[in-house]
């Protein structure tokens, strides 16, 4: 009885989740429809596009290629056309929605995975940032698919996670970072070097033909303008001080749930600690550049660590600590 | 009393006010900022049109020096190439740049220069003076109220 009524539960969430996703995907693309003209940088990604099929140099050689390359695949078919882009993007981002609920589900249970799918996707910034034809939903798919190929038990499944990092890369270079931490923690938590090695034959190959493709098209390769490249020690408190405009008040329960130890004995978690500090700790550290924006591809760790406070306060004794007030 | 629930249903509460707020909060944050930065054209129905306009009646294979682009936008719609005149700081210089360079083309951003030297130049009392060397084509405006002007050098002057 209990089993079936456990099921009903599940397959519940699953069903207020398949109806707040249709919802979700029909406002995302309501925004989408109101963007008459591209964002400055979705141009720069436009413009590349073109010249990745022609002889002209890149407008813009710091842009990764891998979106300008979907781009010009897409006009191949189709004719150049930016409106068709303009609603293929954020495609990437409702299917790294799904994703993140199918292997949250698969480990934490419907509820923590819809808690935290709702909380990352309702971020403004992810929501935002995301219905442009800019790189932060298609980064943020190529690393939820890093982490769900990281941790499944599949046979070739380091080849697939090397794979992924490599498209993380590809998509957003300075993003291959947060998929590198996930799957260093990996190989720690598998205690197994070697899955590092083979993770990396899967990401080599992609990396390479990523620079040597811009090395070959422009002459030369850089990651970033060149003051993006400085970092300060100690890191800047901007997005800390920030937090309440950047993840709003459940940002606050996210350091809480490391004060449990529910949360140290599940190995799992380390994943998303990691990701959430290496990320913030990456991107503060930036001598200058400081953005809401580049907070898109880690949510889905803060949000994880908010809901695991959540789950961690409800199921914590509160009777040991009462009982142990009044014992005195 | 149940301290787990009541604690849980607390954090919950939180994290939902805070998500409504933080909604609420970024919606006219991002609209503000939209309407702020110089040159959005996120939700102006308007540019795309006067790009294509613009296009229309410069032949492809010619170049439209500009008073400004930051950005890639301008490059994307419109079917030219585009150049910036640096080095140039008045008008006869202007003159000069595009005279040696066989360009006839002009398109000003109003109020908008990559120098400061041509900002006079480009503002709205200043465009009259470019009447004197150029001809004016077209005069555009988007629904943000960005103003465009496109001359064409006058004949006399390329002789």
């Amino acid at each position: 009885m209990k089993k079936i009524s456990r099921t009903i539960i599940k397959s519940k969430i699953d069903f207020i989740f398949i109806i707040s996703y249709v919802i979700y995907s029909i406002l995302f693309y309501a925004y989408v429809s109101m963007m008459e003209v591209p964002e400055y940088d979705s141009a720069d990604y436009l413009v590349n596009a073109r010249a990745w099929v022609t002889n002209e140099r890149l407008y813009s050689d710091i842009r990764p290629p891998m979106i300008s390359w979907i781009i010009a695949g897409v006009w191949s078919l189709t004719g150049e056309n930016w409106i068709i882009i303009k609603y293929l993007m954020p495609v990437f981002t409702l299917a790294a929605g799904l994703v993140l609920y199918k292997h949250l589900k698969e480990y934490k249970g419907s509820m923590f995975a819809f808690g935290v799918t709702a909380l990352t996707f309702l971020n403004p910034n992810v929501f935002f940032w995301s219905t442009q034809i800019l790189t932060e939903g298609l980064s943020l798919f190529f690393l939820i698919m890093t982490l769900y190929f990281c941790k499944s038990k599949n046979k070739n499944s380091a080849l697939l996670t090397g794979i992924m990092l490599g498209l993380t890369f590809a998509s957003r270079y300075p993003i291959a970072l947060q998929a590198i931490t996930i799957v260093i923690v990996e190989a720690i938590i598998r205690k197994n070097p070697k899955y590092l090695v083979r993770v990396f034959t899967g990401a080599a190959p992609i990396i390479l033909i990523v620079v040597l493709a811009v090395y070959m098209k422009n002459g030369s390769f850089s990651g970033a303008i060149s003051q993006d490249t400085l970092f300060i020690f100690p890191p800047s408190s901007f997005y800390l001080s920030n937090w309440q405009d950047i993840w709003g008040f459940g940002f606050l329960l996210a350091p809480l749930a490391l004060m449990f130890r529910r949360t140290w004995v599940d190995k799992y978690n380390y994943t998303f600690i990691a990701w959430f500090i290496i990320a913030l700790l990456f991107w503060s550290s930036n001598s200058y550049n400081y953005q809401p924006r580049f907070m898109v591809q880690f949510s889905p760790a803060v949000s994880f660590l908010v809901i695991l406070a959540i789950e961690n306060i409800s199921r914590f004794n509160f009777s040991l600590i009462t009982n142990k007030i009044k014992g005195r | 009393m149940n301290f787990s629930l009541l604690f849980t249903l607390l954090a919950v509460v939180i994290v939902i006010a805070g998500q409504i707020q933080l909604i609420a909060i970024n919606t006219s944050n991002f609209e503000n900022e939209v309407k702020s930065v110089e040159g959005a054209f996120y939700f102006d129905k308007k540019f795309i049109p006067i790009m294509d306009e613009i296009s229309a009646k410069v032949p492809q294979n010619e170049t439209i020096v500009m008073s400004y682009n930051s950005t890639s936008l301008l490059d994307y719609f419109i079917k030219s190439k585009i150049e910036i005149p640096y080095g140039v700081d008045s008008l006869e210089s202007l003159k000069n740049y595009m005279t040696e360079r066989k360009l006839m083309w002009l398109l000003v951003y109003e109020n908008v220069s990559h120098t400061k030297d041509l900002e006079s130049l480009f503002n709205k009392n200043g465009l009259k003076q470019l009447d004197s060397v150029f001809q004016k084509i077209d005069e555009y405006s988007t629904e943000t109220m960005s103003k465009f002007h496109l001359y064409k050098l006058k004949p006399q002057i390329t002789t």
